[in-house]
């Protein structure tokens, strides 16, 4: 059973000249984590936004836990199955005056399974003060405040959207580490997106790489880093190796560096291993260099 | 439903005591000058404080969060309706008690000034409110600010229009001067009903279409 499936999803916001989401299709399997990555803009959080509802789409279909999301009808949807989701989003989500005490006692009549010992022991885990206004945190506080009430109601899903943007790497390993833990439950299921790709890297079962608006690649995250190499040659020796080969290259005066497909290249030639930051940064630019030759 | 007004509650809590007081003291002139624009004011303060809630909502990005929480849309309009339907409430009790404290201690009995009163406090808040938020739910609070703004000049100059008449308010009317004006009182209720819940349908009409 599918966590999340996106079929065909398009959204375009007024005044926009490109559509946010364009086509796009992506299946989250159940007990698995998919890593959405692109760079700002590219419409990771309007996908997510989508998936809670909150950004009425254009067409295609969400369907979330086996529920249908009805963009057209948001007021008519049956809303339980939303229990079972956790949502940390990349901006702020709580009023400022709130305090993390005041935020459980709101969540706790909520949330039919909410688990307010649980909640208590991520606010004394992540050294946050239960009395302290929400505006009082720093921005990995705040952060770690929405990932404890998005993990204290027993949630089967969870809906990351940049949780660990802007934080420091020891705040950011503590949380992955409670990520990790949370997919220990073969029933449990994480969307995260980020643009910090050695996030993804260290939890992701499966990588969709999103640029403007279109998913570019998904598939998980091993077939990815297997997939694809980095080969260091001369500009003539990449012209003559086959079409489709080379998904993006940068030239200078030493020569070129080009992200391979590996299966396109001969194997006399040494290819190094990728990470998944380059095979993204590389990908990007080969789609702009061909809009800008098609041109 | 509860979760959001608990929430709300905890928002009011933190001007809460100001709010009682300004009220308390606004209540106190309009029973002393029998003035009619005092009470309208208490009415828009009522109205107001679901409009600083929804304030708060805003700039905390809670709206949009409130999408992923197991509660509608719909609920998210009910819940601001109701908490100034609550502070209205809280008002109008206030406003009972202070009136009749102030009839039985001036020795004239129980006037039926209090349903003429009652009557405008209520219509104002119907007025306000059915104005007030289905705009701001529409076009949010940034973009609903120029119109909330130009609809309290409006409220604050019909209440300056009340004041300049107040001297021609007779306070001493009996129940039995105004029972053949229960009519009219009636139709002003219905009247207010109809258009809160006009506005109420308009509001999660507008806030169901919304991108957040």
């Amino acid at each position: 059973m599918e966590a999340i499936k996106v079929s065909n999803l398009s959204k375009r916001y007024k005044k926009s000249s490109r559509p946010s989401l364009d086509n796009v299709s992506l299946d989250l399997p159940q007990g698995c984590v998919l890593g959405l990555v692109g760079e700002n803009g590219a419409g990771k959080t309007t996908l997510i936004k989508a998936i809670t509802g909150s950004v009425k789409f254009d067409s295609g279909s969400i369907e979330v836990l086996g529920h249908d999301i009805d963009a057209a009808s948001q007021n008519k949807t049956d809303d339980r199955f939303r229990q079972d989701i956790g949502t940390v989003l990349a901006e702020d989500s709580f009023p400022e005056i709130m305090t993390a005490g005041m935020i459980g006692n709101v969540m706790k009549s909520i949330y039919i399974n909410w688990d307010s010992a649980c909640y208590n022991r991520y606010l004394e885990k992540f050294g946050l003060d239960s009395k302290k206004k929400y505006k009082e945190y720093s921005r990995g506080m705040k952060m770690k405040l929405s990932i404890a009430v998005a993990m204290s109601h027993n949630a089967k899903l969870l809906l990351l959207d940049e949780a660990t943007s802007g934080l420091d790497p020891v705040v950011r390993d503590q949380l992955l580490d409670e990520f990790n833990e949370f997919t220990r439950d073969e029933n449990h299921s994480i969307l995260i997106s980020s643009h910090i790709t050695s996030d993804l890297e260290k939890i992701c079962d499966y990588i969709a790489f999103i640029h403007e608006g279109r998913i570019v690649m998904c598939d998980t995250k091993d077939a990815i880093l297997d997939k694809y190499g980095i080969l260091h040659c001369t500009d003539d020796v990449l012209a003559e190796l086959e079409d489709g080969a080379v998904a993006g290259s940068k030239s200078s005066d030493y020569g070129a560096e080009a992200l391979v497909v590996r299966s396109k290249v001969p194997d006399t030639f040494d290819i190094s291993p990728v990470s998944l930051d380059d095979i993204i940064v590389y990908i990007a630019r080969g789609i702009d260099n061909s809009k800008e030759v098609g041109r | 439903m509860k979760g959001l007004l608990i929430k709300d509650l905890y928002l009011v809590k933190g001007y809460g005591t100001s709010i009682i007081l300004i009220s308390a003291l606004f209540i106190a002139i309009g029973i002393m000058n029998g003035s009619y624009a005092f009470l309208m004011l208490t009415a828009l303060y009522s109205a107001m404080i679901s409009i600083n809630t929804m304030s708060y909502d805003e700039r905390g990005h809670w709206d949009t969060y409130a999408d992923s929480l197991p509660v509608s849309r719909t609920q998210v309009v009910l819940s601001k309706y109701i908490l100034s339907f609550i502070a209205m409430l809280i008002v109008w009790i206030l406003y009972l008690a202070g009136q009749t404290i102030a009839d039985v201690c001036s020795g004239t009995g129980v006037s039926a000034h209090m349903l003429s009163m009652s009557l405008i406090l209520w219509s104002s808040w119907g007025f306000m409110v059915a104005l007030l938020y289905p705009v701001l739910f529409r076009f949010g609070m940034e973009k609903g600010r120029v119109l909330y703004m130009l609809a309290i000049m409006v409220i604050s100059g019909v209440s300056g229009i009340f004041l300049s008449i107040k001297d021609e308010l007779d306070v001493s009317i009996t129940v039995s001067d105004i029972t053949p004006y229960t009519g009219i009182a009636v139709c002003v209720i219905v009247l207010s009903a109809v258009i809160v819940t006009i506005s109420v349908l308009l509001s999660i009409h507008f806030y169901g279409k919304r991108d957040l």
